[in-house]
């Protein structure tokens, strides 16, 4: 902490004190981890963009301190070694590169929005998480509202309802392509339309979003989420070897053998089933 | 965003109730009192034996009695004694809850009420203005100075068993009744929890503890001795000249409303009826005593001790129940209709806390070892207690009272197919002012078939009295509804 000034310092200090005082689920430990890491690289990054305002510069750190002390102290960064939501996302990675670029007028407001958005996402962990992937590379502080906007319309839009009594669609997901040794265990619904895979042997966790009309997407590696109760009745689901009976309607499920692990999305219109020997997923899209 | 562009962290408004107070639970027993004994286990377990030792680990959470119970009583607004000795952490676990209410530490600090030989009624509650007492004409005129800590919602007495027999009567006015008199002036404390500590197991301090003031206690709840491998923690208070009670975070204090709603929550889960019936079972058996009364209505606890004499006077070899098998031979007394209520209010507190939708009968048996530890009393002359297995009953408090319940548990699992007709007849006999006088016969009749029934097939033991006592009632209810109709003859 050798570059950030004195007052920052104090700020610091003052925050570690209160951090207690304030939160029972405060964790020093990755408070510092954020301060000396992230913060001090933004703090280098803004007094390069800003040489000649090192005031302006000083606001912003202190706000984005503060933010980082709550988000701390309310649990939304709760390790030290990695992100785990999307607000910790951000205020680990996101604004410590991005917004030393915004000028310094609008900095303020940026850090507030970007707060705001975060953790209302927070509250459906599901959507968070699956922001947090989405955005990873592409994020831009100024279009941020947009950008989580443009990716949520197509996943909260409400679906017609599934009509278990027509044609069936079939896709193979291979996990392998995700996670080289994943060996899928435990399926469970996370959200009417995602599905938590976890591994059979690791502590690994992957995400799919389930979309109608062949547009089923692997998220990638998450945070395991709390499970969803569905509460749409499901289709009465019978396995055989290879095939699956799915309300009345047989449906070829080649190599499958019996399956592992099933779970049926009633809501979204599926069923997702696992082989004992297999890194693939079967999953049986209703129209 | 602040006026001149800088980022303001609003006012947060708190989550779910329930998840503030196990976050509270978790602090406490993980930052400030650290117990070792997580003695409230639920769930499936597994047990690992060894020799003559047993150890369960449980599937679920388990919470630990010295930190929940304060809390629950926090919820309730009950009354509750932490006994064990010195330096164990009582006043602090008191403190700390005032602390979750809202007050200030030195409020609270001062606020604490301290036993010991010498306090007054006037130490206690207050005393009246001297310029009042000089020119008062009548007890009207006279204005009383009330203590401060009387209208707190959190109350703490230390050692309350110090405090003289006439200065407990005054408490006990407080604790009761919520209000106490002086010079005829009235003040009113509220809803409040109680929070009583003692050093002595048995409340035997400089003072008897009056019967009264004891009965008024819900829960009592022993302290836990220290680990050493909280010693680090220890180490670092000396260092920072910190102290457990020193504080509790923001975002853990609790307002006003907020304790009101989570009282309003709790009051509102439900207890299914065959957990009261369980309940009712169990207690049930404690109050019987064959040998009290050849009368039914007599064969009790009471009509012995009215009577100056004891269970273990009584409860021979001339009693023909088996003493291994009933619970009334374990025990001096029975308890009152008050500690059903506590049980009761208890047991929907710590439903809520756990997020369950109603009590259960797992519920009643982590509870009842704190609810009735200073109820119950043991007749220690039981041949029960003369079995080797039985003996560290004698010692350990509530293992007797967990294994009087699981004992209460199997005889009502037994028992049940016996009493179903009863109970239905019980359930056909709520609304007997909409029966003609001829179904009024034929329950009257049934009702005596009933307990003819009853009295052929089982011996007279704390169950079978139990449901005689209730088929004598509902037969009498009968014929008082008859006579309303003039149909009695």
């Amino acid at each position: 902490m050798d570059d950030w000034p004195t007052e920052l310092e104090r700020l610091v200090c003052q925050l570690q004190e209160d951090g207690p005082r304030r939160y029972a689920g405060w964790r020093d430990d990755v408070f510092m981890v954020i301060v000396c890491g992230p913060a001090k690289g933004m703090w280098a990054r803004m007094a390069h963009a800003e040489p000649n305002d090192p005031a302006a510069a000083q606001r912003t750190m202190a706000d984005y301190l503060r933010l980082v002390h709550e988000a701390v102290g309310l649990g939304y960064i709760r390790q030290a070694d990695r992100a785990t939501t999307f607000l910790d996302e951000c205020l680990r990675f996101f604004i410590p590169f991005h917004l030393p670029q915004v000028e310094s007028s609008l900095r303020g407001s940026v850090l507030a929005k970007v707060w705001n958005l975060a953790e209302g996402l927070a509250r459906e962990p599901w959507l968070s998480e699956y922001v947090r992937i989405r955005l990873r590379s592409e994020i831009d502080l100024m279009r941020i509202e947009k950008q989580i906007e443009a990716l949520l319309v197509p996943v909260l839009s409400p679906t017609r309802p599934a009509v278990w009594a027509g044609t069936y669609r079939i896709l193979m997901l291979n996990l392998r392509d995700e996670c080289e040794e994943f060996l899928p265990g435990e399926i469970y619904l996370a959200a009417p339309a995602v599905v938590c895979v976890r591994d059979r042997r690791h502590s690994t966790c992957l995400g799919i979003l389930l979309q109608r009309n062949g547009a089923t997407e692997l998220l990638g590696e998450i945070d395991a989420l709390p499970a969803y109760s569905d509460d749409t009745a499901a289709p009465l689901v019978e396995f055989t070897e290879n095939a699956a009976t799915i309300a009345g309607r047989r449906v070829e499920l080649p190599c499958l053998g019996r399956p592992h692990t099933w779970v049926a999305a009633p809501t979204a219109g599926f069923v997702i089933a696992s082989a004992v020997d297999s890194q693939r997923l079967w999953i049986v899209e209703a129209a | 965003m602040s006026g001149d562009g800088r980022v303001e962290i609003a006012q947060r408004r708190d989550g779910g109730l329930i998840d503030k107070f196990q976050r509270a639970y978790r602090w406490i027993s993980e930052q400030a009192i650290l117990p070792t004994v997580a003695d409230l286990e639920f769930g499936p377990s597994v047990k690992l034996a060894q020799g003559e030792l047993t150890i369960s680990l449980h599937e679920q959470e388990s919470f630990s009695s010295f930190i929940l119970l304060p809390l629950l009583t926090l919820m309730t607004s009950r009354r509750m004694v932490f006994v064990g000795a010195p330096g164990r952490g009582k006043t602090s676990v008191a403190v700390l809850m005032s602390l979750l209410a809202g007050y200030p530490l030195e409020q609270v600090r001062r606020a604490v009420q301290h036993g010991h030989p010498q306090l007054t009624i006037g130490d206690l509650l207050g005393s009246p203005l001297p310029s009042d007492l000089v020119q008062a004409k009548s007890a009207q005129d006279i204005r009383v100075s009330w203590r401060d800590w009387i209208t707190l919602r959190v109350k703490v007495i230390d050692e309350y068993n110090r405090i003289p027999t006439k200065t407990q009567s005054a408490l006990l006015s407080l604790m009761a009744e919520g209000y106490a008199e002086l010079y005829e002036q009235l003040v009113e404390s509220g809803n409040s929890a109680w929070y009583l500590t003692a050093n002595d197991e048995m409340g035997g301090g400089t003072f008897p503890v009056i019967e009264a003031l004891k009965d008024r206690i819900d829960v009592v709840v022993r302290c836990t001795p220290f680990h050493s491998q909280h010693l680090g923690v220890l180490a670092e208070r000396i260092a920072s000249a910190s102290s457990a009670e020193q504080f509790v975070p923001d975002d853990l204090i609790f307002t006003a409303a907020q304790l009101d709603e989570v009282d309003r929550e709790i009051r509102a889960v439900p207890v299914p009826n065959d957990v009261l019936d369980l309940l009712g079972f169990f207690l049930g058996q404690l109050d019987f005593c064959r040998r009290a009364s050849d009368q039914l209505e007599f064969m009790n606890k009471d009509t012995l001790h009215l009577a100056n004499r004891r269970v273990a006077h009584v409860c021979t070899e001339d009693c023909p129940l088996d003493k291994q098998l009933n619970l009334c031979s374990q025990t001096e007394n029975g308890v009152s209709p008050r500690t059903y209520q506590s049980i009761i209010h208890y047991g929907k507190a710590l439903a809520w806390f756990r997020g369950a939708g109603e009590v259960t009968a797992e519920t009643l048996r982590q509870l009842l070892p704190w609810t009735l530890f200073d109820k119950l009393h043991i007749n220690p002359q039981s041949a029960f207690f003369q079995k080797a297995e039985n003996k560290v009953y004698l010692i350990d408090r509530a293992a007797w009272i967990r294994q009087m319940f699981d004992r209460a548990l199997q005889q009502h699992a037994a028992y049940q197919k016996a009493r179903k007709p009863l109970l239905e007849l019980q359930l056909g006999c709520t609304d007997l002012d909409s029966l003609n006088a001829a179904e009024l016969k034929h329950k009257s009749e049934a009702i005596r078939k009933a307990i003819q029934e009853l009295v052929r097939r089982n011996e007279l033991n704390g169950p079978t009295h139990e449901d005689l006592v209730r088929l004598k009632g509902l037969h009498s209810r009968c014929r008082a509804a008859m006579a309303r109709r003039g149909g009695a003859k």
